[in-house]
């Protein structure tokens, strides 16, 4: 075991709950400042701060997205639709972290339900990236990452629908990891598109969110998309080594326009790996250009139908109105632009005439893209990828183009659509801005990525 | 494929979405670039790359401006192959180890 997870594991070396109620005030008022980074939608009280057992987490401070149900803390999802819902209830991930000794900070800003890749489409307001005012955190999960790029917390809870965790976890320069479908219980996630959304954590470093990820990990009667399927401890896994590991790199990923500061990250990322013991060789996945339009077809459809239940009277802030049709119209009146666009999208694509074009092809087009990872896993162990095609970018940059918004997401969407676990890890700064690079790995193939992230972390500390 | 203000405007009333003037304009515009985006899905129909590299790319189907008329297939009473019908919903046998309802 080294030293970090004894670090983690030793309760007098742990966070106490008077340190505990300290953060809570320092969060407080760096966030009520003019230094604020918007990256809290709710602090916890010191009432809130009560764990349910001892664990592996014992007094640590976790902060989760605030589409994750907890009771106690509302739950808007970054809506206007949703400002003043309190959950009756608690997602399992929540129960686990508090069972594991872990303390909710509180609920981060995220873009509306999940939409976006900026968190610029939040009901409250944009969360900003804490090494550079000027810039977005990424999103959806940007509040989260900004929280503990900033310090406010070492560990935090995202969702990752696209790239979500994965992506804002580059823009901030920290760890995020989206597992496999299925590794983590979406009991008590706020649905966008149920067949993408997962879970995934966020941690300062490498062993940090895979220490998160094993204790929320694992099978959940109520979900049964949750896959029975034993926890390895992945904690082990980041300090474990990848002598003879063999990395591939997948040529579509790393196109003719890619940035040259980029690309020069990328390939001195792939000779580290090498000089920890890898052996790297390239591979192909010949429908990744097609991801992109795949996604927005299937997610929008899949969004268009799970958020038809806010309608003011199963879910939503009413609005008073005369007549049900217009009760309806009203409340729905609460979405924003980017949920709108994405419903409008999403009944098209599903509408007579057109289901077949365009759902039917992309579902044919996720089985392909699948069936590529499942070709190149059979002679890889991991893949290496950028996480995203540029650093964080200027708030107001991309959020009239929504096109443009969407291609942020190009190199993360593919793993949402297979299922597969993937990985975001920093591998240095262009621009004075850090660059994530991702690992992705086959089905169930956690410890795999988690490895390689870990000797990538610990080749750059070598440097320092 | 484009679309029209007309277009948007009934996908509006579809999901349920009240559109004023301007959210219309704006909206028209952006699924428009979109679907321009989403329409590169058909090319995987007519490549050779996906037809080597998948039996699947091989069956996609194109994206076609048409609107075919496509009714459900259970727009009428489908007896051929489910002959008990009862208030809108088959009859099926029990699964193993279920009780039939009317037995509890």
């Amino acid at each position: 075991m080294s030293p970090q997870v004894e670090v983690l594991g030793s309760s007098e070396a742990l966070d106490s709950r008077g340190s505990a109620l300290r953060s809570l005030d320092h969060i407080k008022d760096l966030e009520s400042g003019r230094e604020g980074l918007n990256a809290f939608l709710a602090v916890a009280e010191p009432e809130d701060l009560e764990p349910c057992g001892q664990g592996p987490l014992t007094g640590v401070m976790v902060a989760l997205k605030d589409n994750i149900c907890t009771k106690g803390l509302p739950t808007t999802c970054g809506s206007l639709m949703l400002k003043d819902y309190r959950s009756p209830y608690e997602a399992t991930v929540v129960q686990r972290l508090r069972r594991a000794g872990g303390l909710i900070a509180g609920k981060t800003n995220l873009d509306e339900f999940g939409m976006g890749s900026s968190t610029e489409n939040s009901a409250f307001g944009p969360t900003v990236n804490p090494i550079d005012r000027s810039l977005v955190p990424g999103g959806s999960s940007g509040g989260s990452a900004a929280a503990v790029a900033a310090g406010y917390v070492r560990m935090a809870l995202g969702s990752d629908t696209g790239g979500s965790v994965r992506q804002p976890a580059a823009f901030c320069g920290v760890v995020g990891i989206k597992p496999t479908y299925g590794r983590i219980s979406r009991y008590g996630l706020i649905a966008f598109a149920s067949s993408l959304d997962q879970i995934g954590t966020i941690g300062t470093t490498v062993l940090e969110a895979s220490l998160l990820l094993e204790v929320v990990s694992g099978q959940d009667a109520r979900d049964s998309t949750s896959a029975e399927k034993p926890v390895p401890r992945y904690r082990d896994a980041a300090v474990q080594g990848i002598e003879g590991m063999v990395v591939g790199i997948p040529t579509e990923y790393f196109p003719e326009q890619l940035d040259t500061g980029v690309r020069a990250l990328l390939d001195e990322a792939c000779e580290r790996l090498v000089a920890a013991g890898a052996e790297v060789r390239p591979v192909s996945l010949p429908h990744t250009e097609f991801a992109i339009p795949c996604y927005y077809v299937l997610a929008t459809a899949e969004a268009s139908s799970n958020l038809a239940r806010y309608d003011g009277v199963r879910f939503g802030t009413r609005l008073p109105a005369e007549g049900l049709d217009r009760l309806y119209e009203l409340t729905r009146g609460n979405f924003g632009t980017e949920v709108k666009r994405r419903i409008m999208l999403g009944t098209y694509v599903l509408s007579s005439g057109y289901y077949d074009a365009y759902y039917g092809t992309a579902q044919r087009t996720r089985a392909s893209i699948a069936q590529d990872f499942r070709t190149a896993f059979d002679e890889v162990d991991v893949l290496f990828t950028p996480t995203s095609p540029t650093p964080a970018f200027p708030l107001g940059e991309r959020v009239l183009d929504p096109v443009s918004m969407y291609l942020s997401d190009v190199f993360t969407v593919t793993a949402n659509l297979a299922g597969i676990p993937g990985l975001s890890v920093p591998i240095g700064t262009v621009g004075g801005l850090p660059l994530g690079g991702q690992l992705l790995g086959p089905w169930w193939g956690e410890s795999r990525i988690i490895a390689a992230a870990g000797a990538l972390e610990a080749s750059y500390e070598e440097d320092t | 494929m484009s679309i029209s203000a007309e277009d948007v405007q009934r996908i509006g009333e579809l999901a349920r979405l009240h559109l004023e003037d301007d959210e219309l304009e704006r909206l028209t515009s952006d699924l428009n670039a979109i679907l321009r985006h989403v329409d590169s899905l058909r090319d995987l129909g007519s490549t050779k790359r996906s037809e080597d590299s998948s039996q699947l790319g091989s069956k996609l189907t194109p994206v076609s401006a048409e609107h075919v008329p496509d009714p459900d297939k259970l727009i009428d009473r489908p007896v051929d192959f489910a002959p008990e019908w009862q208030e809108g919903f088959f009859i099926v046998p029990a699964p193993p180890g279920v009780k039939p309802s009317g037995d509890q």
